[in-house]
């Protein structure tokens, strides 16, 4: 609750690190407050902005291009809806990126999905094509096989290396946008690495014979 | 120093990207020395580097669609709001149902009272005027409904009531004395 008694809606949450402050991305100026006043073209850009990070989001959780387009619209159809609601001092990114999720793993949830999509098969041969020598060294069965066990992550986890790892957010970002502390996020990617390595390990598929070499470090 | 702590410090430097700094000076002499702990560290890189691999594979080649931006616009800037009283119409329209649904179970229970005439209505006037009238007297009915619905001649003085039709058109009568009961 704000001091003025409204519920206003935005990246805060429980639990805030780094003593309060926003580190993700500040929003264009003013068009929260141009959306408010009924500004289509405002929404437009708001949508222009921030859509494409919150569609990875959902296609990297669900598999589904499909469901990841409709979780989009509903995301920002709410948020439309609470445009009034929403804060203006801090960028409107990790509430849309919370709707997301929350919606990805409730639909997953409804539908009992089988993430077994043909765009694993169709993102397969874009990689051979635009394969660089040294990708083309990962063998595509380990792929596959971290695609299985990233699916067989408890959400909170998987959610926590999606946005460290492909999203490329920082620690401190990646818990503002899952409204956790930083050590709470540590320890969410430091227990899905472990997971991984565990299915992995399960499943034959460790690199074993790797070396690292002090220099590589 | 033992492989564990040696392991713990590095796999945060892989896992988060941590530099490495004067404090790391010890692990990474550990770490030449020791296979085992070169090996663990390799298989570490390897899965993080295979896991951002997994993770662009899950999103490469594909795009937002051009029709998303146009169905989000359909569904929020091309779709007025409801004003406030359309949705008081709405309620309206939910209560006057609810209230048809009482009044429909009360009638199907039997439970509904039939409105009683208004005081100073013509119905109340002619139930009036007929209490009111000596017995044989006709009155008027200005109303085509029967109002003296209920209202039987009182029985004659010392005498035995006169069998009545019953409205189902069965005759009832009297219910005779029980023998040898003192009434």
């Amino acid at each position: 609750m704000n001091p003025d008694g409204g519920s206003r809606v935005g990246s805060g949450g429980r639990g805030r690190n780094e003593g309060g402050v926003r580190v993700v991305t500040k929003e264009p100026d003013g068009l929260v407050e141009r959306m408010r006043a009924g500004d289509p073209d405002a929404f437009e850009q708001f949508f222009r902005a921030y859509g494409r990070p919150v569609y990875i989001t959902a296609l990297a959780i669900t598999r589904d291009p499909f469901l990841a387009e409709e979780i989009l619209q509903d995301c920002f159809v709410r948020a439309y809806r609470a445009r009034h609601r929403l804060r203006t001092d801090c960028s409107p990114l990790p509430w849309l990126h919370r709707v997301a999720t929350n919606l990805c793993y409730t639909r997953i949830a409804r539908r009992r999905m089988i993430m077994e999509p043909i765009t694993t098969l169709i993102s397969n041969l874009v990689a051979d094509l635009t394969a660089r020598p040294d990708q083309v060294a990962v063998s595509r069965e380990i792929i596959e096989e971290l695609q299985c066990a990233i699916d067989a992550l408890p959400p909170k986890q998987q959610t926590a290396v999606i946005l460290y790892y492909l999203h490329g957010y920082s620690l401190a970002e990646s818990a503002e946008i899952a409204a956790c502390s930083v050590g709470t996020m540590k320890s969410r990617v430091h227990y899905a690495l472990k997971a991984l390595r565990t299915r992995l390990q399960a499943e034959h598929r460790a690199p074993a014979g790797v070396r690292v070499t002090v220099s590589e470090l | 120093m033992s492989c564990s702590q040696v392991r713990r410090e590095l796999e945060e430097h892989l896992a988060f990207r941590e530099e490495i700094g004067p404090r790391s000076g010890p692990h990474l002499v550990h770490l030449e020395s020791c296979p085992t702990c070169r090996e663990e560290m390799g298989i570490d890189r390897e899965l993080v580097k295979n896991l951002r691999h997994a993770l662009q594979a899950r999103v490469e080649g594909s795009a937002l669609s051009q029709a998303s931006w146009e169905l989000v616009r359909l569904r929020t800037v091309e779709r007025p709001e409801q004003r406030w009283t359309v949705r008081a119409l709405h309620w309206r329209g939910m209560a006057s149902a609810v209230a048809a649904g009482v009044l429909m179970f009360s009638v199907a229970t039997g439970s509904a009272t039939l409105p009683l005439p208004v005081t100073g209505s013509p119905a109340f006037n002619a139930s009036f005027e007929r209490r009111a009238a000596p017995p044989g007297e006709k009155v008027g009915n200005p109303s085509p409904i029967s109002t003296d619905r209920g209202e039987a001649d009182p029985p004659p003085k010392g005498g035995r009531a006169e069998p009545q039709p019953a409205d189902d058109g069965a005759t009832t009568y009297d219910e005779p004395p029980i023998p040898g009961r003192v009434p």
